[in-house]
């Protein structure tokens, strides 16, 4: 053991000996942290100046990658997915997890129970999800929405087959996945509020929507601030379910950043490429979550 | 501002009014938050109906919610001509191993980066929680190549160890041990026990709540996890459960049953955490949202 080391050795003092045990209690997850995170961080970075297939000899080509992708055509569509996918996931997540929220926070018997039903699609593999809203998807009288609608009168729909509706299709799972996860976090927000600044407005008068639009809402900006960017974190790492469902199709329609990504590094065996694309998704995330705070920081 | 007439017109209303309106809002509620939950629901209710039912049933049009003659032929087809054990099998593994290694290492960093002193301290631990800012696409090209390089790949260690590389469990761990109190600490150190005894002894078992939130939330993840097995896995025995229904997926098509007959499988055991370790499964949510 280090600690029996260090007593033997009379040129550690007692404080540095105790500094050495305490530094390493950390080492173990460290090294984990410096192999599999801090070292390949970097090493993208590297692999990004190279025409690379992963196996052969690399070539170096500066910062040429990132200049293909400037007119690469398949790169702006994937872009236009990723974006399109965000602007529908991210201000429907929000606004169903803030409305379940507060809903469950009345306090009302048994709301309890609903907190936990919402929270199953939450704890739910995404490839679990993607295979059965595939079903659900399914043309004909074959899925489950089309059934449904056809006993109402409206006619079926070939959903993951129109490039018109394959997205928004996506994004539909992507709320249903992840609203109740938000819908904790803003349960949290709510629960911090003081009783007494409501209290306070009510006395004064005001009905309960003027308690919510003046006093509540401005009180859940950090809240609202925390989930709008996990849900940008998450929108743009979409992955699973386009690789389940579409393959990027129809018409790269729902090809997405991260499934380009993945397909140019393991299928197109364009390691450099694809690390380029990969820095340009981790700058667009810090951009837009930059944005995003300074957006909804708190008034001062 | 409320005028005057404005309070006059609350506080005028009669209890049979006040009632009323409680009733509808209170309706108002149930029937929004049960429709949420319905549409929660619904589609893993499909999901294990549709496994009960024949071929014949399950197209069926209008369909049937609940299968009138339902059957276990699913299953047993999915037992039989596929490795589903096994995967299921190498799905717990990679599980158990992903949320072991988490909580012993965080809880050992936590425990320095809230409570012993070493120079550099502060600097490494904001250096280390910057690595939840990295999004696993920029990680996982150079992490392919190391594993096969270590020759980890298609091994769990190979598996695992990047899946536990993340800060999130130091972060958890730590936040949680700033407020036990130094005292008690201080206590078993007069009484001469080393800082590994006081870790082992007192710190861990003081912990529990924070390891069961972080476990709870690391092995839910962990079970669901697809990129990275994706991967780092080319042979067929080395298959997790959702790598293998993706590729079952495929050779299967149109066997809709039996694909959810599968997805049920890889369901069920994350529903049974889940309802096991609720309370702990909602309060690491909470904290995931880095809150105190």
């Amino acid at each position: 053991m280090a600690v029996t080391a260090g007593i033997r050795r009379p040129s550690l003092s007692r404080t540095q000996r105790r500094a050495l045990v305490s530094f390493l209690f950390v080492v173990p997850a460290l090294v984990l942290f410096l192999t599999f995170l801090a070292i390949p961080l970097v090493y993208s970075a590297g692999i990004s100046l190279f025409r690379w297939t992963g196996m052969s000899e690399a070539t170096f080509m500066g910062l040429d990658n990132y200049g293909r992708l400037l007119t690469d055509n398949v790169f702006w569509l994937s872009m236009k997915a990723t974006v399109l996918y965000a602007l529908m996931v991210i201000p429907v997540t929000t606004l169903a997890s803030l409305v379940a929220a507060i809903f469950v926070n009345q306090g009302l018997r048994g709301t309890n129970v609903f907190k936990s039903l919402i929270f199953i699609p939450v704890i739910t593999s995404s490839v679990v999800i993607a295979v059965v809203w595939n079903f659900i998807y399914q043309g004909g009288d074959v899925g489950l929405l089309n059934a449904v609608l056809g006993l109402v009168g409206l006619p079926g729909h070939v959903w993951m087959g129109d490039m018109l509706t394959a997205l928004p299709a996506i994004a539909v799972i992507g709320v249903w996945h992840r609203f109740g996860w938000f819908s904790v976090l803003f349960l949290a927000g709510l629960q911090d509020i003081p009783i007494e600044q409501r209290e306070a407005a009510e006395i004064d008068g005001a009905s309960q929507w003027q308690v919510f639009w003046h006093v509540t809402l401005p009180l859940l900006r950090p809240t609202i601030a925390l989930v709008m960017v996990l849900g940008a974190i998450q929108s743009f790492q979409v992955f699973d379910v386009v690789f389940i469902m579409t393959e990027g199709g129809p018409y790269y329609s729902t090809h997405v950043l991260g499934y380009y990504i993945w397909t140019e590094a393991f299928r197109g065996l364009r390691m450099g490429y694809a690390s380029a694309m990969s820095y340009i998704l981790f700058g667009s995330i810090m951009i837009i979550t930059l944005i995003q705070l300074r957006i909804l920081r708190p008034a001062t | 501002m409320a005028t005057a007439t404005e309070v006059a017109r609350i506080r005028g209303r009669s209890w049979l009014e006040r009632w009323v309106r409680f009733g509808v809002r209170a309706t108002g509620i149930y029937v929004v938050l049960a429709l949420m939950g319905i549409t929660s629901l619904l589609p893993f209710f499909w999901m294990l109906s549709s496994s009960l039912k024949d071929r014949e049933s399950l197209f069926e049009y209008p369909p049937q919610f609940i299968p009138a003659e339902p059957t276990l032929a699913n299953y047993t087809f999915l037992f039989a001509q596929t490795n589903i054990l096994r995967y299921t099998l190498n799905t717990a593994i990679v599980t158990v191993g992903v949320t072991a290694v988490v909580i012993i290492l965080g809880s050992m960093a936590g425990y320095s980066f809230a409570k012993l002193e070493f120079p550099g301290r502060n600097f490494l631990f904001f250096g280390m929680l910057g690595g939840l800012m990295v999004p696993f696409e920029v990680l996982m090209i150079p992490l392919f190549i190391l594993v096969v390089r270590m020759k980890l790949a298609n091994t769990f260690p190979g598996i695992i160890l990047p899946m536990a590389a993340g800060p999130f469990g130091i972060f958890v761990m730590r936040q949680y041990l700033l407020s036990i109190p130094d005292e008690l600490l201080d206590a078993a150190r007069v009484d001469g026990a080393s800082e590994f005894t006081v870790f082992w002894r007192i710190v861990m078992p003081m912990s529990k709540p924070a390891v069961a939130a972080l476990g709870t939330l690391i092995a839910i993840g962990a079970w669901n996890m697809f990129i990275w097995p994706l991967i780092v896995t080319s042979k067929e025995e080395m298959r997790v459960l959702t790598l293998a229904i993706s590729i079952l997926q495929l050779e299967y098509r149109g066997l809709y049953g039996t694909m959810m007959a599968a997805a049920t499988v890889a369901f069920v055991p994350a529903l049974a955490i889940f309802l096991l370790f609720q309370r702990y499964f909602v309060q690491g949510i909470a904290l995931s949202g880095l809150k105190g």
